[in-house]
């Protein structure tokens, strides 16, 4: 009986432990509809624009970088280019019942005070691949932002160039991020 | 105390584990899209008659094969599209010779237009039979007005034969047609809708 009451007095303890881990690393949770990812796709006959304000992204950063890290996951459905004939082209050739996300995972990011580097892993189109970009860290009010630009192209992911009349996109893919998240 | 941690260790691990199976489950990607175009409801819907009367199940199996078979009707409608204004713009031109008096080229122009009514129906039909697509919303786009012209052009194709059965019928018995210049206009019409159509699909 003795031993049971002792055990009931360290359960706040155990949660507080579980409460305050992530915390230590200043987890932010990107806000949807606030924050976007832009795909930006050339085609001689026009510049596509795919925008995505469906996905989960989160980010621990902070002076420190020894524990930053970041995390994307996006359902390519989410995408709108504002022509849904061209986004379900693009499905097609993503195969989005096989690979129905885009992931991104940081290895490490490295840097300080307002501008980073992030080193990790995207997966796209069920192909991992090493990639590295910049990020911009800006805090304004009670919101955070973080903002990156990177190119991937197609062919390393095994994804097949759209085309439009017999004319195909280029093969260099700009993605752009822009987190929001409520700050600390 | 060891047992308790591991229970609420485990508790928390499964509770994070259910909370992104449950929100993958949620982002699973539809086999149909919300909206389906008249024809898309009677043949490939869930109870479609494709799916009903052929072997096209409603899987994520059959949907790939669906969407590559898309693929393949849609660019050989853009390839019919092609062919079919090539066509069509040389039956409306040999049509303004014999309409300028080269009647020798009227079996020329009946020819033309036999291979332009052959391709047209052929093409649209690759369009209007296709499986529906992986997402539709309602947004205008450049293929709502490509659509639109669609609807034009397709009036025009239907009109042009029967115009110019009854433009031949008169030119043998009468030796000139009232209805010749209608079946020019419409002719000119049919190919700037036509045309455009296939144009405004670049933007």
């Amino acid at each position: 009986m003795k031993k049971r009451t002792r055990a009931h007095l360290f359960l706040p303890a155990i949660f507080l432990a579980f409460a305050a881990w992530p915390a230590a690393a200043k987890t932010y949770e990107a806000i949807q509809g606030k924050s976007r990812i832009v795909y930006h796709l050339h085609h001689p006959f026009h510049h596509v624009e795919g925008v995505s304000r469906e996905f989960t992204c989160t980010v621990a950063l902070d002076d420190d970088t020894t524990h930053a890290a970041i995390a994307v996951k996006v359902p390519v459905l989410s995408f709108n280019s504002g022509n849904s004939n061209r986004d379900s082209h693009a499905l097609e050739i993503l195969e989005a019942f096989k690979y129905p996300f885009v992931e991104f995972a940081s290895d490490s990011v490295r840097g300080h005070a307002n501008a980073f580097r992030v080193f990790g892993q995207l997966t796209f189109h069920g192909i991992k691949r090493p990639v590295d970009f910049p990020i911009a860290y800006t805090a304004a009010g009670s919101l955070i932002r973080v903002t990156a630009e990177f190119v991937v192209k197609l062919s390393d992911f095994k994804v097949g160039r759209p085309a439009l009349l017999f004319v195909r996109t280029d093969d260099d893919l700009k993605i752009e991020i822009d987190v929001v998240a409520p700050g600390p | 105390m060891r047992f308790l941690f591991k229970t609420t260790f485990l508790f928390a691990f499964a509770a994070a584990l259910g909370s992104a199976r449950a929100q993958d489950s949620a982002q699973k990607t539809p086999l149909l899209p919300e909206r389906l175009g008249p024809m898309e409801r009677m043949l490939w819907s869930e109870h479609g008659a494709m799916r009903k009367i052929f072997d096209f199940p409603l899987t994520q199996a059959g949907r790939e094969r669906e969407l590559r078979d898309r693929r393949v009707m849609l660019t050989l409608h853009q390839l019919g599209g092609f062919a079919t204004l090539a066509a069509m713009a040389g039956a409306v031109f040999l049509g303004q010779e014999v309409y300028n008096g080269q009647r020798d080229l009227s079996q020329m122009h009946k020819a033309m237009a036999y291979t332009t009514v052959a391709g047209y129906f052929t093409t649209a039909s690759l369009s209007l039979l296709t499986p529906p697509p992986m997402v539709r919303r309602g947004e205008w786009s450049s293929i709502s007005t490509h659509k639109l012209l669609g609807a034009i052009h397709f009036t025009g194709m239907l009109a042009m034969p029967v115009l110019g059965t009854l433009v031949r019928h008169d030119m043998v018995k009468y030796g000139h047609s009232d209805l010749a210049p209608y079946h020019q206009a419409v002719g000119y019409a049919t190919l700037a809708a036509f045309a455009a159509a296939m144009l405004v699909v670049t933007f």
